[in-house]
């Protein structure tokens, strides 16, 4: 029809152009070639039901999936596990601004735990060195690099996810791929989300990450951390919905270390704290650290007006400035010395 | 239905059909889209760590442009509403190329929301739990769809009933018509909610930021057409009477007066008001701690929409040299305003204060590119189309015959 | 013509694509590495147990041992050959015997003179910490480790000794472990510090300038003590700085 009479040569030279165009198409998803399709889970992977809708089988099934994509990955076998929130528990956290001296141990502990992205770098804690005289956290320095904490002029405020009550992360995701459990921690179903990154948006406290590349942890870190489980007689762990190795594009957060915590442990980041800077215990339990805390001591909680009800309490208590004129004795026998072993040392990026 | 596939098959062949200007023009489009086809398998492999994003700057160009072509796609109302609602004739046969170009945008916005996602193998579980109606985002996934849908609808069947020489039954359009405007409306609203409903960001959480979305399209989209019916009219035999430019012009000067004017409230209550929420502010029109890299872009924007502004309120308005730069000037300055202008800077600084810039990656750039000039393709074969099988030139029983398939 | 063009333009391009283009580019920032050895949860300090010994010249002894021998005065008055690595900044509690026990140097003291354990020394500090030591009993300050839940496992509370030195409680400085750098930050563009505005940016100034007077003469008083100090172990011939 279109294609008129004594037009063949034309004819043959179109069906060249339509080659060449065809060509120039597919040769330009060639980048694919490079794709790993073991990041998309398989078949099974695929087609795995949103957490809530699982079966004890489905269940089963995934965590055997989660075992093997580990080994893959990471060549170090762990026991997948999926452990559920404990009735009459709701979790509570408390910081003592007081007390907190901004060492950032909390940070790293946390890295380790569970199993972030070293390169890129994935930090669920952040730790603000504020100025005194202030609680805005806009005047707050994220990149302090001091050789030793804390500074005369600052306190020090780590800041989390604080679980809140009334989430705006969870309430915008398009998926249910977020959701708050009973025993009040927000968890991200890995499997489910679809990295549009809402939910990043919506927090005001800055507190989810997204895996931007395919997450990596040395082998060697992992193989660390194997190690010490065996040597106190345990099995190298990952929890579903925690701190088992994330696949690309998905969101994650803090959970309160919940595979620790929900077996009645402390969460990693208070485990470590130097300075007993952080409570943790259940809320419900009047006789708990926490409950006792909120019934002493003045409390805030952060961006209260923006009306999330968080589970993440700051806390004051008295408290004498150090001495300046201790300072003279810098230097005198039994000082301790500070050197600096860490943080300075830098590895190769991966 | 055999009839309706060789009317596709059809059109599909006149798309290769024009002169050596539109061949060419048809050939960049290719080139760029697809360099941004291989620049997005390459992001598709590495991840979004190939863009500019952070977690500080979690949204960039993607969602920016995703802002600015759902305006474009909201602009087609500002021609149905005066042709059905004021009976306006002049622009009675232009309403089918505005909402040809929200076919275009709506689907220019889902390629972006595409480019966009961590997982777009995952976009089933969309199906399987929805979270509606308590995210906005599923609003969002409602209104574009169906805007697209009512769009491909009217645009389809006007066309269809053209081709078969057949005049359109009211019944089958009319209707969908009035629920286009509305609808128009609501993917706007509801893109504006998307952001201003965040409490932790002051800087979008604004009322006026729907009216702001709302003003910014009905300039920007109309402004598009204008640059649209401008080359129609050079390049084509179809005649585009100056009238219907002429009321585009006053919906145009009304909506970029409305904008200037809403921007101008913002603007007061951040500064005036001066609170720390003024933060993302400071850091968009003067910088802040020291970081400014969206300042000249703003300003460029401000200059842009002024200029625009002042020559619609000059006589110059009615010559074209004018005129279309004006427009130009306008599309480009919105941009900014909304999307780098708007997007970005709700994320500097971060909720917790920290200062962190956000800059596109080439790679980044050029799936935008990409995305655009497939946009452009379809907007262009869509009216390359149009045009014949509107005049009366290529219908069921007629051949377009000015031209071959060369 | 034209046709030769466009499909000389397709190839060229798709020649670019399966050559010339390689994989997007992908800033990573360096990373901070840090171990699971650095980040375990251990306390500052390791407080001695009941009965603390002390290997001298090979043998083990009690610190009865010497103590039976060489009674100490009442006031602060360290020998120079023995102890030398305490040293006692603890406010106006500068006497050795205000929580040492003088009959039994194996033990400690409360301010009537009755023996109190090593170990057990929170019944100690609290004499004076009341504040504190509220707080210590109901969790608010200092350590827990452990299980929050005491059904599910041991539960440790830690002792003020764990963390403080009794000898200058004040918390040492801490090493700072490594700031954040994620996605493309490249670690010098760090946010500065903040300088605060109205009054409290000026009073701010005000200790400031107060504070760096005090240093200076802080400093003199100690390159005053320690030139004392080492003029004295000159004199003993005793290397110093040994712990």
């Amino acid at each position: 029809m279109l294609a008129r009479p004594s037009t063949r040569r034309n004819f043959l030279r179109s069906g060249v152009q339509v080659v060449a165009g065809m060509g120039a198409f597919v040769s330009a998803l060639k980048p694919l070639a490079d794709f790993d399709v073991d990041t998309l889970g398989g078949v099974e992977g695929f087609l795995q039901k949103h957490y809530k809708e699982m079966s004890a089988d489905d269940m089963k099934a995934s965590l055997a999936r989660i075992e093997s994509d580990v080994k893959r990955r990471f060549d170090v076998d762990v026991v997948a596990r999926d452990i559920k929130p404990v009735d009459g528990v709701e979790f509570v956290y408390a910081l003592n601004l007081s007390r907190c001296v901004g060492c950032r141990k909390c940070v790293h502990a946390c890295v380790q735990e569970n199993n972030q992205s070293r390169s890129p770098e994935i930090q669920y804690i952040r730790v603000l060195e504020m100025p005194k005289g202030t609680l805005d956290i806009e005047k707050g320095n994220h990149h302090y690099d001091r050789p030793t904490v804390p500074d005369e002029d600052h306190f020090y405020m780590p800041i989390q996810c604080h679980q809140c009550d009334d989430p705006p992360c969870t309430k915008v995701c398009p998926v249910e791929a977020t959701w708050t459990e009973p025993d009040g921690i927000t968890v991200v179903d890995y499997d489910w989300c679809i990295g549009c990154r809402y939910c990043e948006a919506a927090c005001p406290y800055w507190a989810r990450r997204f895996n931007f590349a395919e997450p990596t942890i040395p082998k060697e870190e992992l193989i660390a951390k194997k190690d010490a489980a065996e040597a106190k007689g345990e099995q190298l762990e990952v929890n579903y919905l925690s701190n088992r190795p994330r696949p690309v594009g998905v969101v994650e957060k803090c959970t309160f270390c919940l595979h620790r915590t929900r077996e009645g442990k402390m969460p990693a980041c208070l485990e470590v704290c130097p300075v007993g800077a952080r409570k943790f215990g259940n809320i419900l339990d009047s006789t708990s650290e926490v409950a006792q805390i909120l019934k002493t001591k003045r409390v805030f909680v952060l961006k209260e007006e923006l009306g999330t009800n968080p589970r993440f309490f700051y806390y004051f208590d008295e408290r004498y400035p150090q001495d300046s004129s201790q300072k003279s004795f810098e230097g005198m026998p039994g000082m301790p010395e500070i050197t600096r072993t860490h943080g300075a040392s830098k590895g190769e990026p991966k | 239905m055999r009839e309706y596939t060789r009317f596709l098959q059809r059109c599909f062949r006149l798309s290769f059909v024009g002169t050596k200007l539109y061949k060419f023009w048809m050939l960049f489009l290719s080139v760029v889209a697809l360099i941004g086809l291989n620049a997005w398998a390459k992001q598709a492999v590495g991840g979004l760590a190939t863009t500019g994003m952070t977690d500080q700057v979690s949204w960039g160009l993607y969602i920016a442009n995703f802002t600015f072509l759902v305006g474009m796609a909201a602009a087609a109302v500002m021609l149905v509403i005066p042709v059905y609602v004021y009976k306006n004739k002049d622009l009675h046969d232009l309403v089918i190329f505005g909402e040809l170009l929200a076919v275009a945008a709506v689907t220019m916005c889902l390629m972006f929301i595409m480019a966009d996602m961590g997982r777009p193998d995952r976009g089933l579980h969309l199906f399987m739990r929805f979270n509606w109606p308590i995210s906005v985002l599923t609003w969002d996934v409602i209104v574009l769809n169906g805007y697209l849908a009512l769009n491909l609808h009217i645009c389809g069947y006007l066309i269809w009933c053209a081709y078969n020489e057949r005049k359109p039954g009211k019944a089958f359009y009319i209707p969908f018509v009035f629920l286009a405007i509305f609808w128009a409306f609501s993917i706007h609203t509801v893109t504006a909610f998307l952001y201003s409903g965040l409490g932790g960001r002051p800087f979008w959480n604004s009322a006026v930021l729907a009216p702001r979305f709302l003003a910014s399209a009905f300039a920007a989209g109309p402004a598009f057409l204008v640059l649209t019916l401008l080359v129609i009219n050079r390049f084509t035999k179809y005649d585009v009477p100056r009238a219907a430019l002429q009321t585009l012009r006053g919906i145009i000067t009304v909506a970029l007066t409305i904008n200037m004017f809403l921007l101008g409230c913002e603007v007061f209550t951040e500064f005036y008001t001066d609170s720390t929420h003024a933060a993302s502010a400071h850091y968009l029109f003067e910088g802040l701690g020291g970081k400014h890299a969206l300042v000249p872009w703003i300003w460029t924007a401000i200059a842009l929409n002024t200029f625009a502004l002042v020559v619609l309120y000059s006589p110059f308005k009615r010559r074209v040299v004018f005129y279309a730069p004006a427009c130009g000037a306008m599309i480009v300055g919105i941009w900014i305003e909304k999307g780098m202008g708007l997007i970005v800077p709700g994320f500097i600084p971060t909720p917790l204060g920290e200062v962190f810039e956000y800059v596109p990656t080439l790679n980044e750039t050029l799936v935008c590119f990409g995305i655009w000039a497939a946009g452009l393709l379809l907007f262009t074969i869509l009216v390359r189309v149009t045009i014949p099988v509107l005049s009366g030139e290529l219908t069921k029983n007629k051949l377009y015959s000015t031209d071959s398939f060369s | 013509m034209h046709q030769t063009v466009l499909t000389a333009v397709f190839l060229a391009l798709a020649g670019w694509f399966l050559v010339g283009s390689g994989p997007a580019d992908i800033p990573l920032a360096e990373r901070n590495v840090v171990t699971l050895e650095m980040v375990q949860p251990t306390t500052l300090r390791t407080p001695l147990g009941p009965n603390p010994t002390i290997i001298v010249g090979g043998v083990k002894k009690t610190c009865q041992t010497c103590h039976e021998i060489w009674d100490s005065g009442v006031r602060q008055n360290k020998s120079l050959v023995q102890h030398l690595d305490t040293w006692l900044s603890h406010g106006e509690n500068d006497n050795c015997l205000s929580c040492h026990n003088r009959e039994d140097r194996g033990m400690l003291s409360d301010r009537e003179g009755n023996p109190i354990p090593f170990g057990d020394s929170a019944a100690l500090c609290s004499q004076c910490h009341g504040p504190t030591w509220r707080d210590w009993q109901s969790g608010a300050h200092g350590r827990t480790n452990g299980y929050w839940d005491k059904s599910k496992g041991e539960q440790v509370r830690q002792q003020c000794v764990a963390c403080h030195d009794p000898h200058h409680p004040a918390f040492p400085q801490l090493e700072t472990f490594p700031a954040p750098n994620t996605l493309r930050q490249i670690t010098d563009e760090h946010a500065g510090d903040h300088v605060l505005e109205g009054p409290i940016g000026r009073f701010r100034e005000v200790i400031r300038s107060e504070r760096e007077a005090k240093a200076e003469a802080n400093a003199k008083e100690a390159a005053a003590k320690r030139a004392a100090l080492d003029a004295k172990y000159k004199e003993l011939g005793i290397e110093r700085g040994e712990k």
